[in-house]
């Protein structure tokens, strides 16, 4: 791709430009990015529309003035920070910034974490355990409430209700 | 002679840099203020390393080189402080999810630029197919409304909302970032020619001085310039 400014047309090649060329070359040679050309200087000199135009780019760069002066609120830096923190990138490297005060407060929540999953994982292998072990010629066999733990009384009750249900389905 | 920003490309020279409007005297004072702080201001690579690492500290660091003109550019484009503000933070927070993936190849100026130009476009499209404004599906068909006076921030805003968004991208980083057309062609991944003529494009509208579209080279209401391919 050819990526650089297109030159403009100098006055002995050019024809007479129209208003739409004069203004992009207006506008171009306002921005440093077309050189002057006699077609554009002759156009301006005989088209009002097109020389106020030309006026009116100056106009508009000074318009931009208080924008470019423009500051963003005081605390934006504040809240994008919170922002951050409150949206954690997941990069490994976040993993490992763990330093003073705070790597306790993390290393306990995900111990605390880690133990209430292993918890969880031991509550369904018993759930498990409980399903399956009745299996027997391809019907569930009512279970007998005192071989489950002792500790379990939800799980306990759980169970004989099943078993009610299972026998009476049976019948 | 008064030096404008950005330096005047290769092979133009100051005068001709102005040749067309200082020869009729109508620059103004203060129309070329050059922006606050260097344009290519670039964060080390260590700093870069850290904000991909979710570093709080270096999140800060590129906010303050680059925040600022991040939400000029923001407010530009999107054309109210909230929304520049809203848009300022979504763009660092994926500066820094995206900031290992930045491998190097050019500035990170002009990388954050074209992220942050990209991010305002989408949410102009996203709001506009909310409000699905009849007029931004063809902008140029439309009758341009008159000119307002650009004699505040509010009411060059308000102007700006009225550009398509294109347009306005293009002028935003000609006269925000002070972009030269071929940065601007980069950053808008659009040739150079198109870039002259959204600015133009932009400009006419922001001054309500419109080439009537429906007839393609045809002179401006008042103007006597003779045409091109007339009788000679």
């Amino acid at each position: 791709m050819n990526d650089s400014p297109r030159p403009a047309r100098t006055g002995a090649q050019a024809g007479p430009l129209d208003c739409e060329r004069a203004r992009r070359l207006a506008s171009a040679g306002f921005d440093g990015e077309a050189e002057r050309s006699e077609a554009l200087a002759a156009h301006l000199r005989s088209c009002a529309p097109c020389l106020r135009f030309a006026e009116g780019c100056g106009a508009i760069a000074q318009a931009f003035a208080p924008l470019r002066a423009a500051q963003p609120p005081a605390g934006l830096e504040a809240r994008l920070h919170a922002g951050a923190a409150a949206a954690r990138p997941t990069a490994p490297a976040a993993l490992f910034r763990l330093r003073g005060g705070a790597m306790g407060a993390r290393v306990a929540a995900g111990l605390v974490g880690m133990a209430a999953i292993g918890a969880l994982c031991a509550w369904a292998e018993s759930r498990r355990s409980v399903a399956r072990a009745p299996v027997a010629s391809g019907w569930l066999e009512p279970l007998a409430p005192q071989a489950l733990p002792a500790a379990d009384e939800r799980l306990r009750a759980w169970s004989g209700s099943l078993a009610v249900w299972m026998s009476e389905e049976r019948r | 002679m008064r030096t404008c920003y950005p330096p005047p490309a290769p092979g133009v020279t100051e005068r001709s840099r102005f040749g067309i409007v200082a020869a009729l005297g109508t620059v103004q004072e203060g129309a070329c203020t050059p922006p606050e702080g260097p344009l290519e201001s670039e964060i080390d690579e260590s700093t870069l390393r850290r904000l991909a690492g979710g570093d709080p500290a270096a999140l800060a660091d590129c906010f303050r080189v680059h925040g600022a003109r991040v939400w000029r550019l923001a407010r530009a484009l999107l054309g109210q402080a909230a929304d520049a503000d809203d848009a300022t933070q979504e763009i660092f927070l994926r500066v820094r999810e995206k900031a290992a993936g930045f491998g190097g190849r050019g500035s990170f100026s002009g990388w954050l630029r074209r992220l942050a130009v990209n991010h305002c476009l989408n949410l102009l499209a996203r709001r506009r197919s909310r409000q699905e404004r009849v007029e931004a599906l063809e902008p140029d068909s439309l009758a341009v409304p008159a000119p307002v006076a650009l004699d505040t921030l509010d009411s060059l805003e308000r102007a700006l909302a009225r550009l398509p968004d294109d347009q306005r991208a293009a002028l935003a980083l000609r006269e925000i970032e002070g972009l030269s057309y071929r940065e601007i062609a980069g950053t808008l991944a659009i040739p150079i020619g198109t870039v002259m003529s959204r600015i133009a494009r932009a400009r006419e509208r922001l001054l309500g001085a419109p080439v009537p579209v429906e007839v393609p080279g045809a002179p401006a209401p008042g103007c006597a310039a003779p045409m091109r391919g007339a009788a000679r």
